[in-house]
Protein backbone atom coordinates (compact mmCIF):
# COMPACT_ATOMS: atom_id res chain seq x y z
CA UNK A 1 0.00 0.00 0.00
CA UNK A 2 1.20 3.15 -0.93
CA UNK A 3 0.81 6.17 1.56
CA UNK A 4 0.47 9.00 -1.32
CA UNK A 5 -1.65 6.81 -3.83
CA UNK A 6 -4.49 8.84 -2.84
CA UNK A 7 -5.09 11.94 -0.97
CA UNK A 8 -4.66 11.45 2.56
CA UNK A 9 -5.82 13.86 5.80
CA UNK A 10 -3.24 14.03 7.78
CA UNK A 11 -2.97 15.43 11.39
CA UNK A 12 0.60 17.29 12.01
CA UNK A 13 1.54 16.73 15.88
CA UNK A 14 3.61 18.84 17.15
CA UNK A 15 5.63 19.25 20.96
CA UNK A 16 8.01 20.75 22.60
CA UNK A 17 9.26 19.84 26.03
CA UNK A 18 10.13 23.43 27.50
CA UNK A 19 8.81 26.33 26.25
CA UNK A 20 12.00 28.47 27.30
CA UNK A 21 13.24 31.58 25.42
CA UNK A 22 13.07 31.01 21.33
CA UNK A 23 11.12 27.30 22.32
CA UNK A 24 8.56 29.39 19.96
CA UNK A 25 11.08 29.52 17.29
CA UNK A 26 11.17 25.81 17.85
CA UNK A 27 8.02 25.21 17.61
CA UNK A 28 7.51 26.95 14.45
CA UNK A 29 10.39 25.19 12.58
CA UNK A 30 8.31 22.10 13.53
CA UNK A 31 5.54 23.34 11.91
CA UNK A 32 7.04 24.46 9.12
CA UNK A 33 9.06 21.30 8.19
CA UNK A 34 5.39 19.22 8.71
CA UNK A 35 3.66 21.21 6.32
CA UNK A 36 6.31 21.11 3.86
CA UNK A 37 6.01 16.86 3.85
CA UNK A 38 2.27 17.10 3.66
CA UNK A 39 2.66 19.57 0.82
CA UNK A 40 4.91 17.24 -1.05
CA UNK A 41 3.25 14.18 -0.74
CA UNK A 42 -0.14 16.05 -1.79
CA UNK A 43 -1.99 15.69 1.47
CA UNK A 44 -4.64 18.15 3.16
CA UNK A 45 -3.89 19.16 6.96
CA UNK A 46 -6.79 17.52 8.89
CA UNK A 47 -5.70 19.87 11.83
CA UNK A 48 -2.58 20.95 13.84
CA UNK A 49 -2.33 18.93 17.88
CA UNK A 50 -0.02 21.18 19.84
CA UNK A 51 1.55 20.55 23.33
CA UNK A 52 4.15 22.72 24.57
CA UNK A 53 6.20 22.76 27.20
CA UNK A 54 4.94 19.54 28.03
CA UNK A 55 7.10 16.35 28.23
CA UNK A 56 6.84 12.96 26.66
CA UNK A 57 9.05 10.78 28.65
CA UNK A 58 6.60 11.18 31.42
CA UNK A 59 3.63 8.41 30.70
CA UNK A 60 1.30 10.05 33.74
CA UNK A 61 1.95 13.62 32.56
CA UNK A 62 -1.40 14.54 30.73
CA UNK A 63 -1.06 15.68 27.00
CA UNK A 64 -4.17 17.37 25.83
CA UNK A 65 -3.78 18.09 22.22
CA UNK A 66 -1.76 14.47 22.18
CA UNK A 67 -5.24 13.06 24.10
CA UNK A 68 -7.39 14.71 21.33
CA UNK A 69 -4.69 13.53 18.59
CA UNK A 70 -5.67 9.83 19.81
CA UNK A 71 -9.36 10.45 20.10
CA UNK A 72 -9.20 11.98 16.82
CA UNK A 73 -7.93 8.73 15.05
CA UNK A 74 -10.20 6.38 16.98
CA UNK A 75 -12.62 8.52 15.46
CA UNK A 76 -10.63 8.05 12.06
CA UNK A 77 -10.94 11.78 11.70
CA UNK A 78 -7.22 10.93 9.14
CA UNK A 79 -5.21 8.25 8.47
CA UNK A 80 -1.66 10.10 8.22
CA UNK A 81 -0.10 11.57 10.81
CA UNK A 82 2.73 13.96 10.37
CA UNK A 83 5.74 14.51 13.37
CA UNK A 84 9.17 16.15 13.43
CA UNK A 85 10.36 13.07 15.20
CA UNK A 86 9.00 9.55 16.63
CA UNK A 87 10.48 11.29 19.86
CA UNK A 88 7.93 14.18 19.35
CA UNK A 89 5.36 11.83 19.45
CA UNK A 90 5.78 9.47 21.98
CA UNK A 91 8.99 8.74 24.11
CA UNK A 92 7.06 5.17 26.12
CA UNK A 93 7.62 1.96 24.76
CA UNK A 94 4.10 0.98 24.98
CA UNK A 95 2.33 4.05 23.72
CA UNK A 96 4.71 3.46 20.16
CA UNK A 97 3.21 0.08 20.48
CA UNK A 98 -0.52 1.21 20.19
CA UNK A 99 0.71 3.81 17.26
CA UNK A 100 2.68 0.81 15.72
CA UNK A 101 -0.94 -1.45 15.99
CA UNK A 102 -2.68 1.74 14.71
CA UNK A 103 -0.34 1.41 11.74
CA UNK A 104 -0.89 -2.13 10.81
CA UNK A 105 -4.81 -2.43 11.62
CA UNK A 106 -5.66 0.92 10.05
CA UNK A 107 -2.92 1.55 7.69
CA UNK A 108 -2.22 4.63 9.17
CA UNK A 109 0.67 6.41 7.44
CA UNK A 110 3.43 7.78 10.12
CA UNK A 111 6.14 10.15 8.54
CA UNK A 112 8.58 12.10 9.78
CA UNK A 113 10.45 14.98 8.93
CA UNK A 114 13.79 12.79 9.71
CA UNK A 115 12.84 10.61 7.10
CA UNK A 116 9.54 8.75 6.93
CA UNK A 117 8.78 5.75 9.73
CA UNK A 118 6.61 3.69 7.53
CA UNK A 119 5.16 1.51 10.40
CA UNK A 120 3.08 -0.86 8.09
CA UNK A 121 6.66 -2.30 6.95
CA UNK A 122 8.69 -4.91 9.71
CA UNK A 123 11.56 -2.78 8.81
CA UNK A 124 9.67 0.39 9.50
CA UNK A 125 8.72 -0.87 12.91
CA UNK A 126 11.81 -2.25 13.98
CA UNK A 127 13.41 1.26 12.73
CA UNK A 128 10.80 3.01 15.41
CA UNK A 129 11.09 0.79 18.26
CA UNK A 130 15.04 1.44 17.78
CA UNK A 131 13.92 4.86 18.48
CA UNK A 132 11.92 4.56 21.18
CA UNK A 133 14.31 2.30 22.54
CA UNK A 134 17.03 4.96 22.31
CA UNK A 135 14.34 7.48 23.49
CA UNK A 136 13.83 5.56 26.73
CA UNK A 137 17.38 5.19 27.28
CA UNK A 138 17.90 8.90 26.44
CA UNK A 139 15.48 9.80 29.83
CA UNK A 140 17.15 7.15 32.02
CA UNK A 141 20.97 8.18 31.02
CA UNK A 142 19.04 12.14 31.74
CA UNK A 143 17.72 11.25 35.52
CA UNK A 144 20.77 9.29 36.08
CA UNK A 145 22.96 12.93 35.04
CA UNK A 146 20.13 14.69 37.31
CA UNK A 147 21.05 12.40 40.65
CA UNK A 148 24.76 12.36 39.86
CA UNK A 149 24.31 16.42 39.38
CA UNK A 150 22.36 16.23 43.09
CA UNK A 151 25.26 14.23 44.65
CA UNK A 152 27.81 16.17 42.82
CA UNK A 153 26.16 19.83 44.31
CA UNK A 154 25.58 18.01 47.81
CA UNK A 155 28.93 16.68 47.83
CA UNK A 156 30.32 20.55 46.40
CA UNK A 157 28.56 22.34 49.37
CA UNK A 158 25.93 23.83 46.81
CA UNK A 159 21.96 24.77 47.90
CA UNK A 160 20.32 21.66 45.88
CA UNK A 161 17.72 22.25 43.46
CA UNK A 162 14.24 22.02 43.48
CA UNK A 163 12.03 24.00 45.91
CA UNK A 164 13.91 27.16 47.61
CA UNK A 165 14.28 27.13 50.95
CA UNK A 166 12.34 30.21 53.34
CA UNK A 167 15.71 32.47 53.59
CA UNK A 168 17.52 31.60 50.62
CA UNK A 169 17.20 31.60 46.61
CA UNK A 170 17.63 28.92 44.65
CA UNK A 171 20.94 29.93 44.22
CA UNK A 172 21.99 29.90 47.57
CA UNK A 173 22.21 33.85 48.05
CA UNK A 174 20.50 35.01 51.29
CA UNK A 175 16.83 36.97 51.34
CA UNK A 176 17.43 39.40 53.51
CA UNK A 177 13.79 39.69 55.11
CA UNK A 178 12.95 36.22 54.97
CA UNK A 179 16.35 35.59 56.76
CA UNK A 180 15.56 38.31 59.48
CA UNK A 181 12.45 36.21 59.86
CA UNK A 182 14.27 32.58 59.88
CA UNK A 183 16.91 34.09 62.63
CA UNK A 184 13.76 35.12 64.39
CA UNK A 185 12.34 32.24 65.07
CA UNK A 186 15.56 30.43 66.23
CA UNK A 187 16.16 33.63 68.36
CA UNK A 188 12.23 33.12 69.65
CA UNK A 189 12.54 29.55 70.15
CA UNK A 190 16.34 29.65 71.85
CA UNK A 191 14.83 32.42 74.09
CA UNK A 192 12.36 29.67 76.01
CA UNK A 193 9.56 30.40 73.42
CA UNK A 194 7.62 26.91 72.72
CA UNK A 195 6.62 26.29 68.21
CA UNK A 196 2.88 28.05 69.18
CA UNK A 197 4.29 30.77 70.98
CA UNK A 198 6.41 31.54 67.89
CA UNK A 199 3.24 30.90 65.90
CA UNK A 200 1.37 33.70 68.00
CA UNK A 201 3.97 35.82 68.32
CA UNK A 202 4.30 36.17 64.23
CA UNK A 203 0.83 36.23 63.36
CA UNK A 204 0.08 39.08 65.64
CA UNK A 205 3.25 40.92 63.96
CA UNK A 206 1.21 40.69 60.87
CA UNK A 207 4.13 38.47 59.36
CA UNK A 208 2.89 35.84 57.43
CA UNK A 209 4.69 32.78 55.83
CA UNK A 210 6.20 32.67 52.11
CA UNK A 211 2.91 31.59 50.63
CA UNK A 212 1.14 34.14 52.43
CA UNK A 213 -0.60 31.79 54.96
CA UNK A 214 -0.03 32.09 58.84
CA UNK A 215 2.67 30.08 60.28
CA UNK A 216 2.05 27.29 61.94
CA UNK A 217 3.92 24.94 64.28
CA UNK A 218 5.13 21.73 62.25
CA UNK A 219 6.89 24.65 59.52
CA UNK A 220 8.18 27.10 62.55
CA UNK A 221 9.90 22.68 63.55
CA UNK A 222 10.58 22.52 59.85
CA UNK A 223 12.80 25.20 59.39
CA UNK A 224 14.26 25.01 63.26
CA UNK A 225 15.56 21.60 62.64
CA UNK A 226 16.41 22.14 58.93
CA UNK A 227 20.40 21.56 59.04
CA UNK A 228 20.95 23.76 56.24
CA UNK A 229 20.21 26.91 58.67
CA UNK A 230 23.31 26.49 60.42
CA UNK A 231 24.94 25.77 57.05
CA UNK A 232 25.28 22.07 56.92
CA UNK A 233 24.70 20.47 53.54
CA UNK A 234 22.16 17.94 52.84
CA UNK A 235 21.44 15.56 50.11
CA UNK A 236 18.03 13.62 50.31
CA UNK A 237 17.01 14.56 53.77
CA UNK A 238 20.28 13.46 55.52
CA UNK A 239 23.38 15.95 55.72
CA UNK A 240 26.24 14.80 53.61
CA UNK A 241 28.52 16.00 56.90
CA UNK A 242 29.85 18.92 54.51
CA UNK A 243 29.62 22.42 55.13
CA UNK A 244 27.01 23.98 52.43
CA UNK A 245 28.65 26.76 50.17
CA UNK A 246 25.96 29.38 51.52
CA UNK A 247 26.03 31.67 54.38
CA UNK A 248 24.48 29.70 57.56
CA UNK A 249 21.67 32.01 59.63
CA UNK A 250 22.67 30.53 63.15
CA UNK A 251 25.71 29.64 64.50
CA UNK A 252 26.20 26.14 64.43
CA UNK A 253 25.69 26.07 68.42
CA UNK A 254 22.68 27.58 68.67
CA UNK A 255 21.32 25.05 65.65
CA UNK A 256 22.54 21.84 67.93
CA UNK A 257 21.05 23.32 71.58
CA UNK A 258 17.67 23.97 69.70
CA UNK A 259 17.60 20.57 68.14
CA UNK A 260 18.23 18.96 71.30
CA UNK A 261 15.51 21.14 72.93
CA UNK A 262 13.21 19.61 70.11
CA UNK A 263 14.49 15.96 70.06
CA UNK A 264 13.96 15.61 74.39
CA UNK A 265 10.80 15.66 75.70
CA UNK A 266 13.09 16.38 79.25
CA UNK A 267 13.75 19.96 77.68
CA UNK A 268 10.27 20.97 77.83
CA UNK A 269 10.18 22.18 81.21
CA UNK A 270 7.87 23.66 83.40
CA UNK A 271 8.90 26.89 83.33
CA UNK A 272 9.37 27.32 79.49
CA UNK A 273 8.59 25.83 76.72
CA UNK A 274 5.00 25.02 77.10
CA UNK A 275 2.08 27.09 76.02
CA UNK A 276 0.50 28.49 79.41
CA UNK A 277 -1.76 30.64 80.01
CA UNK A 278 -0.89 33.04 82.72
CA UNK A 279 2.61 34.58 83.91
CA UNK A 280 3.05 32.94 87.34
CA UNK A 281 1.79 29.46 86.82
CA UNK A 282 4.34 26.89 88.03
CA UNK A 283 6.75 29.79 87.36
CA UNK A 284 6.16 31.50 91.08
CA UNK A 285 6.26 28.84 93.95
CA UNK A 286 4.12 28.65 97.56
CA UNK A 287 5.74 31.04 100.07
CA UNK A 288 4.46 28.39 103.07
CA UNK A 289 5.26 24.58 101.30
CA UNK A 290 7.49 26.03 98.38
CA UNK A 291 5.07 23.97 96.05
CA UNK A 292 4.37 25.54 92.83
CA UNK A 293 1.47 27.82 92.34
CA UNK A 294 -1.11 27.25 89.73
CA UNK A 295 -3.97 29.47 88.83
CA UNK A 296 -7.07 28.81 90.52
CA UNK A 297 -11.31 29.35 89.26
CA UNK A 298 -9.61 32.13 86.53
CA UNK A 299 -8.34 35.28 88.76
CA UNK A 300 -6.53 33.58 91.50
CA UNK A 301 -3.23 31.95 91.95
CA UNK A 302 -3.33 28.83 94.72
CA UNK A 303 -0.93 26.27 95.62
CA UNK A 304 -0.97 22.17 95.03
CA UNK A 305 -1.87 22.22 98.87
CA UNK A 306 -4.19 25.61 99.20
CA UNK A 307 -1.49 26.60 101.55
CA UNK A 308 -2.39 30.29 100.14
CA UNK A 309 -4.97 31.77 97.68
CA UNK A 310 -4.16 34.98 96.14
CA UNK A 311 -5.71 37.98 93.15
CA UNK A 312 -3.85 37.15 90.69
CA UNK A 313 -4.04 40.96 88.85
CA UNK A 314 -1.89 42.81 91.45
CA UNK A 315 0.61 40.27 92.05
CA UNK A 316 1.23 39.87 88.26
CA UNK A 317 1.62 43.45 88.10
CA UNK A 318 4.06 43.98 90.30
CA UNK A 319 6.47 41.62 89.03
CA UNK A 320 6.22 42.81 85.71
CA UNK A 321 6.89 46.54 86.97
CA UNK A 322 9.69 45.15 89.18
CA UNK A 323 11.38 43.07 86.30
CA UNK A 324 10.50 46.42 84.10
CA UNK A 325 12.30 48.67 86.43
CA UNK A 326 15.48 46.13 86.47
CA UNK A 327 15.56 46.74 83.27
CA UNK A 328 15.88 50.03 82.94
CA UNK A 329 18.88 50.32 85.25
CA UNK A 330 21.54 51.81 83.40
CA UNK A 331 23.55 48.20 83.65
CA UNK A 332 20.71 47.06 81.05
CA UNK A 333 20.94 50.08 78.88
CA UNK A 334 23.36 48.56 76.23
CA UNK A 335 21.48 45.03 76.48
CA UNK A 336 19.60 45.07 73.24
CA UNK A 337 22.51 46.99 71.46
CA UNK A 338 23.25 44.53 68.53
CA UNK A 339 26.19 43.30 69.10
CA UNK A 340 28.62 42.76 65.92
CA UNK A 341 28.42 39.45 64.27
CA UNK A 342 31.58 37.55 66.14
CA UNK A 343 29.96 39.16 69.41
CA UNK A 344 27.11 37.35 68.39
CA UNK A 345 28.77 34.27 67.63
CA UNK A 346 30.93 34.37 70.95
CA UNK A 347 27.77 34.75 72.60
CA UNK A 348 26.08 31.72 70.93
CA UNK A 349 29.10 29.72 71.71
CA UNK A 350 28.56 30.51 75.83
CA UNK A 351 25.24 30.20 76.04
CA UNK A 352 26.03 26.22 74.22
CA UNK A 353 28.42 25.44 76.53
CA UNK A 354 26.32 26.67 79.50
CA UNK A 355 23.28 24.30 78.22
CA UNK A 356 25.26 21.42 77.81
CA UNK A 357 26.62 21.92 81.49
CA UNK A 358 22.94 21.83 82.45
CA UNK A 359 22.32 19.01 79.80
CA UNK A 360 25.01 17.27 81.24
CA UNK A 361 23.57 17.60 84.80
CA UNK A 362 20.23 16.84 84.30
CA UNK A 363 21.44 13.60 82.41
CA UNK A 364 23.02 12.69 85.77
CA UNK A 365 20.03 13.60 87.73
CA UNK A 366 17.75 11.60 85.24
CA UNK A 367 20.31 8.28 85.77
CA UNK A 368 21.24 8.49 82.18
CA UNK A 369 24.60 9.01 82.62
CA UNK A 370 27.26 7.21 85.60
CA UNK A 371 29.21 9.46 87.71
CA UNK A 372 32.33 9.12 86.41
CA UNK A 373 30.60 9.92 82.82
CA UNK A 374 29.33 12.93 84.28
CA UNK A 375 32.64 13.81 85.75
CA UNK A 376 34.96 13.93 82.50
CA UNK A 377 31.68 15.56 80.36
CA UNK A 378 31.15 18.17 82.83
CA UNK A 379 35.36 18.73 82.69
CA UNK A 380 34.69 19.01 78.99
CA UNK A 381 31.93 21.44 78.90
CA UNK A 382 33.54 23.57 81.50
CA UNK A 383 36.52 23.87 79.41
CA UNK A 384 34.53 24.61 76.21
CA UNK A 385 32.58 27.00 78.50
CA UNK A 386 35.84 28.57 79.83
CA UNK A 387 37.49 29.39 76.33
CA UNK A 388 34.07 30.66 74.71
CA UNK A 389 33.81 32.81 77.47
CA UNK A 390 37.47 33.92 77.39
CA UNK A 391 36.57 34.55 73.35
CA UNK A 392 33.51 37.09 74.51
CA UNK A 393 35.99 38.58 76.68
CA UNK A 394 38.53 39.50 74.43
CA UNK A 395 35.47 40.86 71.92
CA UNK A 396 33.56 44.34 71.73
CA UNK A 397 35.30 46.40 75.09
CA UNK A 398 34.04 49.55 73.07
CA UNK A 399 32.01 48.51 70.03
CA UNK A 400 28.80 48.05 71.54
CA UNK A 401 28.71 51.57 73.31
CA UNK A 402 28.49 52.85 70.15
CA UNK A 403 25.04 51.27 69.67
CA UNK A 404 23.43 51.86 72.87
CA UNK A 405 21.88 54.93 72.03
CA UNK A 406 20.05 53.68 69.49
CA UNK A 407 19.49 50.38 71.43
CA UNK A 408 15.53 49.48 72.01
CA UNK A 409 14.56 49.50 75.54
CA UNK A 410 14.92 46.13 77.28
CA UNK A 411 11.95 47.44 79.69
CA UNK A 412 9.68 48.49 76.75
CA UNK A 413 10.72 45.10 74.81
CA UNK A 414 10.05 43.49 78.02
CA UNK A 415 6.82 44.79 78.38
CA UNK A 416 5.85 44.29 74.92
CA UNK A 417 6.68 40.53 74.85
CA UNK A 418 4.77 37.38 74.48
CA UNK A 419 3.48 35.47 78.21
CA UNK A 420 5.90 33.01 77.68
CA UNK A 421 9.16 35.22 76.76
CA UNK A 422 8.02 37.40 79.60
CA UNK A 423 7.93 34.25 81.84
CA UNK A 424 11.36 33.37 80.66
CA UNK A 425 12.83 36.59 81.26
CA UNK A 426 11.13 36.59 85.13
CA UNK A 427 12.61 32.91 85.44
CA UNK A 428 15.87 34.10 84.32
CA UNK A 429 16.54 37.18 86.81
CA UNK A 430 14.04 36.22 89.85
CA UNK A 431 12.53 33.65 92.56
CA UNK A 432 8.84 34.81 93.32
CA UNK A 433 7.21 32.97 96.43
CA UNK A 434 3.83 34.18 97.59
CA UNK A 435 3.26 34.80 100.86
CA UNK A 436 -0.22 34.85 102.39
CA UNK A 437 -2.43 37.80 102.46
CA UNK A 438 -3.47 39.76 105.03
CA UNK A 439 -6.72 38.84 105.89
CA UNK A 440 -9.83 40.95 106.09
CA UNK A 441 -8.10 43.61 104.26
CA UNK A 442 -8.64 44.25 99.87
CA UNK A 443 -5.72 46.35 100.52
CA UNK A 444 -2.85 44.19 98.24
CA UNK A 445 0.10 44.51 100.27
CA UNK A 446 3.38 43.92 98.10
CA UNK A 447 5.38 42.63 100.84
CA UNK A 448 3.93 39.38 100.71
CA UNK A 449 5.39 38.84 97.36
CA UNK A 450 8.54 37.80 97.86
CA UNK A 451 10.90 38.25 95.02
CA UNK A 452 14.03 37.13 95.13
CA UNK A 453 17.07 37.34 92.74
CA UNK A 454 19.26 34.97 91.07
CA UNK A 455 22.33 35.14 90.91
CA UNK A 456 23.49 32.01 88.71
CA UNK A 457 22.02 30.38 85.79
CA UNK A 458 18.52 29.99 85.93
CA UNK A 459 16.84 26.53 85.17
CA UNK B 1 4.02 52.11 84.85
CA UNK B 2 5.01 55.44 86.41
CA UNK B 3 8.23 56.40 86.19
CA UNK B 4 9.83 55.91 89.72
CA UNK B 5 11.19 59.80 91.22
CA UNK B 6 12.47 60.45 94.34
CA UNK B 7 11.65 58.81 97.93
CA UNK B 8 9.90 62.16 98.25
CA UNK B 9 6.42 60.93 96.54
CA UNK B 10 4.72 59.22 99.19
CA UNK B 11 5.90 61.99 101.93
CA UNK B 12 4.01 64.46 99.83
CA UNK B 13 0.70 62.32 99.10
CA UNK B 14 0.84 61.98 102.46
CA UNK B 15 0.92 65.41 103.86
CA UNK B 16 -1.74 65.93 100.64
CA UNK B 17 -4.75 63.24 102.64
CA UNK B 18 -3.53 65.30 106.09
CA UNK B 19 -4.69 68.37 104.61
CA UNK B 20 -7.47 67.75 102.80
CA UNK B 21 -8.71 65.09 105.32
CA UNK B 22 -9.52 68.07 107.54
CA UNK B 23 -11.94 70.04 105.49
CA UNK B 24 -13.57 66.97 103.25
CA UNK B 25 -15.72 64.30 103.77
CA UNK B 26 -14.32 60.36 103.34
CA UNK B 27 -15.40 60.03 99.98
CA UNK B 28 -14.53 63.54 98.31
CA UNK B 29 -13.36 62.43 95.20
CA UNK B 30 -10.16 65.01 95.94
CA UNK B 31 -9.26 63.13 98.96
CA UNK B 32 -9.54 59.25 97.26
CA UNK B 33 -7.22 60.93 94.69
CA UNK B 34 -4.90 61.52 97.13
CA UNK B 35 -5.03 58.12 98.49
CA UNK B 36 -4.27 56.53 95.37
CA UNK B 37 -0.99 58.40 94.49
CA UNK B 38 0.19 57.43 98.24
CA UNK B 39 -0.39 53.81 97.47
CA UNK B 40 1.21 54.13 94.08
CA UNK B 41 3.97 55.76 95.55
CA UNK B 42 4.43 53.34 98.17
CA UNK B 43 4.34 50.66 95.46
CA UNK B 44 6.65 52.88 93.64
CA UNK B 45 9.06 52.82 96.58
CA UNK B 46 8.92 49.39 97.34
CA UNK B 47 9.72 48.32 93.97
CA UNK B 48 12.62 50.33 93.75
CA UNK B 49 13.64 48.68 97.26
CA UNK B 50 13.27 45.66 95.62
CA UNK B 51 15.25 46.32 92.74
CA UNK B 52 18.24 47.96 94.67
CA UNK B 53 18.86 44.78 96.29
CA UNK B 54 19.53 43.34 93.18
CA UNK B 55 22.68 41.47 91.77
CA UNK B 56 24.73 42.47 89.13
CA UNK B 57 23.92 40.44 86.49
CA UNK B 58 25.86 37.11 85.55
CA UNK B 59 27.59 36.94 81.56
CA UNK B 60 25.10 33.73 81.12
CA UNK B 61 21.99 35.94 82.44
CA UNK B 62 22.93 38.95 80.27
CA UNK B 63 23.21 36.36 76.82
CA UNK B 64 19.65 34.69 78.25
CA UNK B 65 17.83 37.98 78.59
CA UNK B 66 19.57 39.78 75.41
CA UNK B 67 18.34 36.78 73.42
CA UNK B 68 14.86 36.56 74.51
CA UNK B 69 14.31 40.58 74.70
CA UNK B 70 16.37 40.60 70.80
CA UNK B 71 14.19 37.66 69.57
CA UNK B 72 10.72 39.17 70.92
CA UNK B 73 11.62 42.77 70.27
CA UNK B 74 12.12 42.18 66.86
CA UNK B 75 16.25 42.87 66.89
Amino acid sequence: MSASSQRRGAAIYLRISLDQTGEGLAIERQRQECHRIVTERGWRVTKEYVDQSITASDARKRRPQYDALVRDFEAGLYDALVCYDLDRLTRQPRQLEDWIDAAEGRGLAIVTANGEADLTTDAGRLFARIKAAVARAEVERKSARQTAAARQRAALGRPPLGVRLTGYLPTGEVVKEEAAVVRRIFALFHGGESLRGIVQTLATEGISARNGRPWNPSTIRGILSNPRYAGRAVYRGAETGELGSWEPLVSEDVFRVVNARLADPRRKTVRLGTDRKHLGSGLYACGVCEGPIQAWSGERYRCRDGCITRSMVPIDSLVLAVIAERLRRPDMADLLAAPPEDATNAMDAVTAAQNRVDAIAADYDGGLIDGTRFAVATAKAKAELKTAEGRLAQLAPNEALATVLAAPDPAEAFLGSSLMAQRAVIGTLTTVHLDRGTRYTRTFDPETVRIGWRTGASS
Amino acid sequence: MVAISGGTAATNARARIAALSRSREADDPELLDARRDLRTAQLEAHIRKVVDSAPPLTTEQRQRLALILAGTSRG
